[in-house]
């Protein structure tokens, strides 16, 4: 007879694992004979039992909302993807390409209130259309009224600041809400949760329009337009690249410097003429982008994120085919 | 850069620069739908694992994150539900991604989150679980060892386990075994 000991490591090792025949002999054999042992056996099976009776956990309403832009890489991927979405969107590229118009030569008439465009679009995209006419005139923050059924936002429309996009959202549900960003094609931009008190969150997605959820089903559009033209675009001006992210331990450091001076360290392939420059907006917290323009076009964006010791850590790269724009880590 | 830190780096694909849009949490999409089948398992695997809420919530959302990527680049995972346990183990005992969380403490944050626990359902059911003499001879055990037991409790067996933790399966299989044992005196300890 085997000891006690041997017999209980064998029995907890046969609820995970199959032991082999000899093993299930010498197993049965003690168990039979050891009362001790065959009630620690079932105690063993209680205990697996008690485990697997532990119910789900439904998670926080936040991490809906939050999947996409959990990780900083994953948010840059997103963010140029979005971008690349509204340019591509022929629907879309009306209501954004009527409000950069404007933006730009402020003296032209303000662009049809009614744009021909296809049966599928949401309805609420042609009302932004209207009103994202006269960007000038949009206001500093967006300002949402959030009740725990619909999001309500008297003026649909919001300019760019330096660093982002504010938008100031009023509680009067009592309790915190979950509120969720798509771009107008449905794409997942963000999601967070307003305190119960309200607040203001200032976000980085470009100009567009946009649809807000807030405690409720029901979306509302908006738009962002840019007259200032604070926001250099971060999507590629080609039709398909690469795309490569990095993901490093906590702690880790990347090579100081100025943004600018760590990107071209990094990046291979430039050529001459190619401008290296600052992405997105120019006072932006967090996560900062850079961008390769060669002869007028956005070939390379480059995603970094700051370790918070003044270094620069790459997070993620997309290059437009064909540029032989790759980028390298410095060893350490 | 820090000669200690660990960097990864994935290889770059080539991928259409105009992606399908992905609707997450809207019907039809696979990933909203791996969401509605799985978040709350897997989070309360994630909860019981790393044992802080905010950190099982960042966690859940970095898998369903992962799983998200890989729909855009249509590499669906042929078993989601194992996929979505095996990134969850991953990030749960990866020490480098437990330590920046810890290090993201955020004040407001946690009053928040505590607030919204008082008012979830689920957190009762949490807290009285917490209370109990399972969760506590849980907590003695290593992040590791309870990824390992509660994957079993959710019906995979000793050989994906090992796939999932990323230990041989000898090593598992010894890893689980004083595990189970440990358990048991543990309980039993509470239960003199």
């Amino acid at each position: 007879m085997i000891d006690h000991r041997r017999a209980l490591t064998l029995a907890a090792t046969a609820l995970d694992f199959p032991l082999d025949a000899s093993d299930r002999a010498i197993l049965e054999a003690h168990v039979r004979e050891c009362t001790a042992c065959r009630a620690e056996l079932a105690a063993y099976h209680r205990d697996a039992a008690r485990l697997a009776a532990l119910p789900p956990i439904a998670p926080p309403a936040r991490v809906r909302g939050a999947i996409g832009r959990a990780h900083p890489v994953h948010r840059f991927v997103l963010l140029a993807a979005a971008a690349l979405l509204l340019t591509a969107s022929a629907g879309v590229a009306l209501v954004v390409g009527s409000a950069l118009r404007d933006a730009r030569n402020p003296d032209v008439s303000p662009a049809p209130s009614t744009p021909a465009r296809s049966s599928a679009e949401p309805t609420a995209a042609a009302s932004i259309s209207t009103v994202a006419a006269s960007p000038v005139e949009a206001p500093s923050k967006l300002e949402v009224a959030c009740d725990g059924t619909r999001a309500d936002i008297p003026t649909p429309l919001v300019r760019a600041q330096a660093d982002g996009i504010h938008i100031h959202f009023a509680n009067t549900s009592g309790h915190e809400l979950a509120f969720g960003i798509e771009d107008a094609t449905g794409l997942a931009l963000l999601g967070d949760s307003i305190p119960v008190v309200g607040g203001t969150f200032v976000y980085t997605f470009g100009t567009g329009s946009y649809q807000l959820t807030c405690g409720g089903t029901t979306a509302s559009p908006f738009a962002v337009v840019d007259p200032d033209r604070l926001y250099a675009p971060a999507e590629l001006g080609c039709a398909s690249g690469t795309t490569g992210t990095s993901d490093y331990v906590a702690g880790a450091r990347g090579p100081r410097g100025s943004l600018l001076d760590v990107a071209r360290t990094e990046l291979r392939g430039l050529q001459s003429g190619d401008v290296v420059e600052h992405a997105g907006y120019p006072q932006a917290a967090g996560d900062q982008f850079v961008r390769v323009v060669r002869h007028g076009e956005v070939v390379a964006v480059l995603g970094y994120a700051d370790d918070g010791h003044g270094g620069w850590l790459l997070g993620g790269t997309r290059a437009c085919s064909g540029s032989n724009i790759t980028t390298v880590l410095p060893k350490g | 850069m820090d000669p200690n830190a660990d960097v990864e780096t994935t290889a770059a694909t080539t991928v259409p620069v105009l992606p399908v849009p992905l609707r997450v949490g809207v019907a039809g999409a696979q990933t909203g739908d791996a969401y509605e089948q799985h978040a709350a398992e897997v989070h309360g695997f994630l909860v019981r694992t790393v044992r802080d809420g905010d950190v099982a919530a960042d966690l859940l959302a970095d898998a369903f994150t992962k799983l998200l990527v890989e729909e855009r680049g249509g590499r669906w995972p042929d078993h989601p539900r194992a996929w979505l346990y095996r990134v969850a183990s991953n990030l749960a005992t990866s020490r480098g991604r437990r330590l920046q969380a810890a290090a993201r403490v955020d004040r407001a944050l946690q009053a928040r989150h505590e607030d919204r626990e008082s008012a979830s359902p689920d957190a009762e059911v949490l807290r009285r679980e917490r209370r109990g003499d399972l969760d506590r001879a849980l907590s003695l055990l290593g992040a590791d060892a309870r990824a390992a037991l509660l994957l079993a409790a959710q019906g995979f067996d000793g050989a994906t386990i090992a796939v999932t933790i990323g230990r041989t399966e000898a090593a598992t299989r010894t890893l689980m075994c004083r595990s189970r044992m440990r358990l048991r005196d543990e309980l039993r300890e509470e239960h003199r």
